[in-house]
């Protein structure tokens, strides 16, 4: 609006007074009530909708924390001391095996961890293998490794150890050196399957491993490890 | 999905957690195949198990090596050509001192690799299985050298 009356644009006069409009004439006690009521239905419509809300982004949270697979990336919980698993009386008989040399009561007062700062990883092994997904697919293929390795070594022993003896017998008759305890008899026969079967067993245990740190990668050496196996088992009928 | 990697994707969800780790997720053909969480290290399964089959050659080659050493006068005896004819000091200091002191130091190196790898320090422990492995070519080489026979 301008100074000069003459070039500012004409106010807008309110408009005419209706019996229904809120600034207009005074409404009947009745009417006003009855707005009342729809105001205080509407805010209570608008908080409900609200909780409701926030009790799915509750739920959402607690689902997405649980779903977690290590316990060292949970968020510290409440009333769980993150620095030592679970002691009725913390204060007193832990101050002296405090590791940082802190105030334990001090700390104990003051909250259940620093913000920000997650749980530690929990020394139970029982918790940490529970922390996970069970890895049953992974478990049950290293003990059929294990297995097929024993079954591979007396099978091994018992189908080829009369061809061995045959081979080297030979070689030794035919005017053959030392080469006979080292030629290839002996390698297909005895060197291969005996790396072929310590790898395998080699490869059980380091599959154990990454079952342990819930790892998908133990699948590569599972099958590592019947590659050995096949590997000797072909160069043996070859 | 991940709910633990800032670097992947940012979510609109206002529920998801970003709780500042920085994790990667390899895939093979596709399938998520586990979650390298790069602040804490975890055990390499693959050098353990190299450690395993370490181990077992530390013991097994210089066995297998003094069965050799002495199976030499025994296919003398038997009619059997020699590489060469072989002392009783060769006897003594390739077909036993050499390979026990190299099961010992070997196994006892090859542990200790895997015990470090089993502690997640994969670095470390890879040393330690190459020190091993270096103790165990070095006395097979030179046992096959001293006596002859062609092991490897």
């Amino acid at each position: 609006m301008s100074w000069f009356p003459e070039q500012s644009a004409p106010v807008p006069r309110p408009p005419a007074p209706t019996p229904g409009a809120p600034g207009g004439a005074p409404l009947d006690p009745l009417e006003r009530a009855r707005r009342q009521l729809a105001d205080q239905l509407a805010k209570h419509g608008n908080l409900l909708q609200q909780s409701e809300q926030g009790q799915a982004l509750q739920a959402e949270l607690t689902r997405r924390v649980e779903t977690m697979a290590q316990p060292w990336q949970r968020p510290p919980q409440q009333g769980q001391n993150p620095t030592q698993g679970t002691s009725a009386q913390p204060g007193a008989d832990s101050a002296g095996r405090n590791p940082y040399g802190q105030n334990q009561a001090a700390s104990n007062q003051a909250g259940q961890g620093r913000p920000g700062q997650n749980a530690r990883a929990a020394q139970n092994p029982e918790r940490a293998a529970a922390a996970g997904p069970p890895m049953t697919g992974l478990v049950v293929a290293n003990v059929l490794l294990v297995l097929s390795t024993l079954a591979f070594i007396v099978w091994h022993l018992v189908t080829w150890s009369e061809p061995l003896v045959d081979a080297v017998a030979a070689c030794g008759d035919a005017g053959g050196t030392l080469d006979c305890f080292t030629g290839d008899a002996m390698r297909t026969w005895v060197f291969l399957p005996l790396v072929a079967a310590i790898g395998a067993f080699g490869a059980s245990a380091g599959a154990r491993i990454e079952t342990r740190q819930h790892r998908q990668r133990g699948y590569l050496l599972v099958l590592a490890g019947f590659a050995l196996l096949a590997l000797s088992l072909s160069t043996s009928f070859s | 999905m991940t709910i633990f990697d800032p670097y992947k994707q940012r979510s609109a969800d206002p529920t998801s957690l970003n709780l500042g780790r920085a994790t990667v997720s390899p895939t093979l053909l596709g399938t998520d195949i586990g979650r390298i969480d790069q602040s804490r290290p975890q055990a390499s399964g693959a050098l353990y198990a190299l450690g395993f089959v370490l181990g077992w050659a530390a013991i097994g080659i210089p066995l297998i090596l003094a069965a050799l050493v002495y199976l030499t006068p025994l296919a003398v005896d038997e009619g059997w050509q020699t590489p060469e004819p072989v002392g009783v000091d060769v006897l003594v200091m390739a077909g036993t001192i050499v390979p026990m002191v190299t099961a010992v130091l070997a196994s006892i190196l090859a542990a200790v690799g895997r015990r470090r790898i089993k502690g997640a320090r994969n670095g470390a422990g890879a040393v330690w299985l190459a020190v091993s492995f270096g103790v165990l070519a070095l006395a097979t080489v030179w046992i096959g050298n001293t006596t002859g026979i062609p092991f490897p």
